[in-house]
């Protein structure tokens, strides 16, 4: 056990290196110059004042030796400074991560909520109308892109039945937990859509095996409610795979959020990436790429232990 | 439910719960300070505006601000009766990145914010001159090289600090090398900021400048912010700005809502005598998406909005006339979209290629192309015809879509046989045409590749790079500044004193050009077509050593006349902007400056909140 969890820090870190590395170099293949995004156009002018914020960014360093040192502040902690807001980048990371983070629980959560009974159910009844129907709903789910499911959304709960509103983001400590829902079941309903569809057909795939087997016939000789039966009997061994993939679509969420939080206006992780990336705001981009970089691995870390916990077969290969 | 999955899920569900209510409701900045010192005045100034109404002028004055068709609102008078309370929220393009008028670049989004907060020196009528606002009055010495301001008196900062003539001594410590404000100190030729005396400051200038208090209608010099505060605190003064506006910074959370709250001290009344503003509060929300951003109007979770873009307005007079109970405050000024040709590299060094590709340019069509038919004015030059600066004159001379004329210069150019691009006599001449990757921008361009590709010599070639590297392209790179492009999409003008936007960006593009003509060390990186007339930087010069308006017109006319028929640029339509809002806010459009006289309105959707209001 210690040996393997050895082996994926490892991994972890070389992970986040080659991340902070790729990031780094196709930052620095954008062309222009930082300073230019900080002027407006009527001021590139000034090219005094252009040469001495360049110098005070220490942009005339060459770029291994900004990366090097880019590098070891982040391993002291240091993020950096954004060139453009002076924000500190782990301030700006540490206001947003819970808007991002927690709209990435709550799709994960409506998927799954969603996803278990679809899937079981659909299982049971396999090739039944309602196995049928939701084959058609997990298929336009996955064919639908959540700024579309966004767009139809806004469209149908705010314009037409006013029932939430379009864009804004209640914080849970200034407005309270409903407040705060109201703000974020929209924009989490789009993003759920696609992982809810994913894991209903994984759960049914699996839950379809899972009634073939003995025990689930000796239950139902024995003549236990259905309902149990599936519960009880049959979803346990079916959800591996979907507890897997419950992790995987997580960490995907965190970086997955860009769009959904665009559209909805939301102070997320994603909105403050995009305007990094139209600001050419280096800092700030390598700085949130790397956290939602070490979301993603260090989930996936979890995800395999907690594989390795369920499953003592795999423990002991 | 099995309790595997609870136990999966339940403690997720606490870690970001856990998550949200630790995270910073970003500051609620603020203003500790200010709301201390204000604190004493609060309660008694609620008192005295609780139920006050006002009747006001029932002057109405067409500005000729309007765009085509069917728009509604007028730069004029408020002739409703106002009242106090109440809150707007207002959602924005953008959020700003920061609210320093002198170091953080600030557009459209950002100046809505910035303006509630940061009072300028000046301010701009509805017919373009400049009128007072913290200075009260002023005057030039005979070179105009010197400019005396009368200032304000009693004016008082968010903090609680006078407003005086040492204030703007102090800032300009600060604008002198302030990332944006440098910059404008240059083009001005501020060499020094000198206090006469307690509520009278000098202005010194390294060279004559007629229009100098247009600059300080711009945050940049003009914002009057506290620099004690901006010293004691560079960084936090981005988030929590001190200045004399009616409102003052209540709550900032970035990329979600910013909140300005009523200045209880504010300076200015309105003409009967009840203190400004009337608003309690306005929100400000950066909603990118611009349907969204018009849904969240319709729906009610905000009540105004501002855009830039012509579809949009298009799909607010849509949602309007389907009923939507909203008011359409448009503006169209003298900002005018279209493109520029890199005059220094061939083809386009050739004047018959810009004027014939120009001719080739179905304007009308393009214009469609971005959503503008019935919004956005036709451009013939730098000026709407609503600008007083607008020349009949240039709008004839301007080349006009002609295919044939267009492609008969083109033809003259790719049948000469010593063409500047070395091409052979017949072979077609290549252009690169670039816009930002914005979907109407990219409809508009390929209506112009069509057309210039149908004529037979024209390969088009279109790449589009977001707005960052599209400046950076046409900016270059030192020693010549240059730049990449070829045909490029571009904007230009505004409506400021004609001297702040010309004079840079038609002075020498290089120091060698410079040295050429005798003007060493008088270049400027921002002439982005990289085209110089020695003639025509002679009349831009002139234009800024007399400060009568019949001299100065005459010398921007032939100014425009002559890009008319060299064509550096071409035109598409002019930009229309919208303010739209529910139809109980009032007093946008008709705002007043201290001296009664009507100020400009909302252009490029920027509101003044100090006279706005909500009829009840």
């Amino acid at each position: 056990m210690g040996k393997i969890l050895a082996a994926r820090l490892a991994r972890l870190v070389a992970t986040l290196f080659a991340v902070s590395l790729l990031t780094f170099l196709l930052v620095e293949q954008l062309p222009g110059d930082p300073v230019t995004a900080l002027l407006p156009p009527e001021a590139l002018h000034d090219l005094e004042t252009m040469e001495r914020i360049r110098t005070e960014l220490r942009l005339d360093d060459p770029a291994l030796v900004r990366y090097g040192r880019w590098v070891t502040d982040a391993l002291q902690g240091d993020l950096g400074k954004s060139y453009i807001t002076d924000q500190r980048v782990a301030d700006a990371i540490r206001d947003r991560i819970p808007v991002t983070m927690e709209l990435a629980l709550l799709a994960t959560v409506i998927a799954a909520v969603l996803a278990i009974p679809i899937g079981a159910f659909s299982a049971y009844r396999e090739g039944g109308r309602f196995d049928r129907v939701m084959s058609v709903f997990t298929t336009a789910s996955l064919s639908i892109p959540a700024f579309v499911a966004a767009i139809f959304f806004i469209w149908l709960f705010t314009l037409k039945f006013n029932w939430l509103p379009s864009t804004g983001w209640n914080r849970i400590t200034d407005k309270g937990l409903l407040a705060n829902l109201k703000t974020a079941i929209l924009p989490a309903s789009a993003l759920a859509l696609a992982p809810l569809a994913i894991n209903a057909r994984l759960i049914r795939a699996d839950m379809i095996g899972t009634l073939k087997e003995d025990y689930i016939l000796s239950a139902r000789a024995k003549g236990l409610r259905s309902r149990y039966i599936l519960m009880r009997h049959a979803l346990r061994p079916s959800s591996l795979t979907a507890i897997t993939i419950f992790g995987l679509q997580f960490g995907a969420l965190i970086g997955g959020t860009v769009v959904i939080e665009t559209i909805f206006a939301l102070p997320g992780l994603g909105t403050r990436l995009i305007s990094g990336i139209y600001q050419r705001d280096v800092t700030m981009i390598q700085g949130i790429t790397l956290f939602v970089a070490t979301v993603y691995v260090v989930v996936n870390l979890l995800v395999d232990l907690l594989y390795l916990l369920l499953d003592p077969r795999i423990r002991r290969q | 439910m099995n309790k595997s999955w609870l136990k999966i899920i339940a403690p997720l569900f606490t870690v970001a719960l856990i998550a949200a209510a630790c995270g910073g409701s970003d500051s609620d900045s603020g203003s500790s300070s200010s709301s201390d010192a204000a604190s004493s005045t609060e309660t008694e100034a609620e008192e005295e505006t609780e139920a006050e109404t006002t009747e006001k002028a029932e002057e109405v004055i067409e500005a000729g601000t309007e765009a085509e068709g069917d728009v509604d609102t007028k730069v004029e008078a408020v002739v409703e009766e106002s009242s106090y309370g109440g809150s707007v929220i207002i959602g924005l393009e953008a959020e700003a990145t920061g609210l320093r008028p002198w170091e953080d670049a600030c557009s459209s989004p950002c100046l809505v914010m910035m303006k509630a907060m940061i009072d300028t020196m000046v301010e701009r009528r509805a017919d373009g001159t400049y009128g007072p606002w913290l200075a009260k009055s002023w005057s030039a010495n005979e070179g105009y090289t010197e400019w005396t301001f009368e200032l304000q008196e009693g004016v008082l900062f968010h903090n609680g600090y006078s407003f005086n003539a040492k204030t703007l001594v102090d800032m300009f410590e600060l604008q002198k090398v302030g990332a944006v404000a440098a910059g404008v100190v240059s083009a001005a030729k501020v060499g020094e900021v000198v206090a006469v005396d307690n509520y009278t400051v000098k202005y010194v200038l390294t060279g004559a400048h007629s229009a100098f208090p247009s600059f300080l209608y711009g945050v940049g010099l003009g914002g009057v912010f506290e620099p004690n505060a901006a010293n004691e605190d560079f960084d936090g003064f981005s988030m929590n700005p001190i200045g004399t506006g009616p409102f003052m910074m209540d709550k900032r959370d970035l990329d979600n809502e910013t909140i300005v709250a009523r200045n209880p001290n504010y300076w200015m009344s309105d003409e009967d005598g009840n203190q400004l503003p009337y608003l309690d509060s306005v929100a400000f929300r950066p909603i990118p998406d611009e349907g969204t951003r018009l849904d969240s109007l319709l729906s009610g979770t905000t009540t105004m909005m501002q855009t830039l873009r012509q579809g949009t307005i298009r799909d607010a007079r849509a949602a309007k006339a389907d009923g939507a109970d909203i008011t359409l405050f448009e503006f169209q000024g003298n900002n005018v979209g279209g493109g520029m040709f890199n005059n220094s590299i061939p083809p386009y060094d050739d004047v018959r290629v810009r004027k014939g590709l120009t001719h080739m340019n179905n304007q009308d069509a393009v214009i469609e192309a971005l959503g503008g038919t019935g919004i956005s004015l036709p451009g013939s030059q730098w000026f709407s015809p609503d600008s007083p600066w607008y020349s009949e004159k240039a709008a004839a001379a301007w080349p006009k879509f002609d295919f044939d004329a267009g492609k008969a210069l083109v033809a003259e150019y790719v049948n000469d046989p010593d063409r500047s691009d070395g091409r052979a006599v017949g072979d077609k001449i290549e252009v690169e045409l670039s816009c930002p990757p914005d979907p109407t921008l990219i409809l508009a361009i390929q209506v112009i590749e069509q057309l210039w590709s149908a004529s037979g010599m024209v390969d088009v070639n279109l790449t589009n790079y977001d707005q960052q590297t599209h400046i950076n392209y046409a900016l270059g790179a030192p020693p010549d500044f240059n730049g990449s492009h070829g045909a490029h999409c571009w904007r230009w003008s505004s409506n400021d004193d004609p001297s702040t936007f010309l004079n840079t960006q038609f002075a020498p593009p290089t120091l060698g050009i410079a040295a050429a003509y005798g003007l060493d060390g008088i270049f400027s990186p921002i002439n982005f077509p990289n085209y110089f007339d020695i003639e025509m930087f002679g009349w831009l010069v002139g234009a800024i050593s007399t400060d009568v308006f019949e001299e100065r017109y005459a010398l921007y006319e032939m100014v425009m006349m002559r890009l008319a028929r060299d064509v550096p640029v071409w035109y598409s339509g002019h930009t229309a902007t919208l303010l739209a809002a529910e139809t109980n806010i009032l007093g946008v459009n008709g705002w007043l400056l201290p001296d009664g006289s009507l100020g400009a309105g909302f252009p490029a959707a920027i509101a003044r909140w100090g006279q706005v209001f909500i009829q009840n």
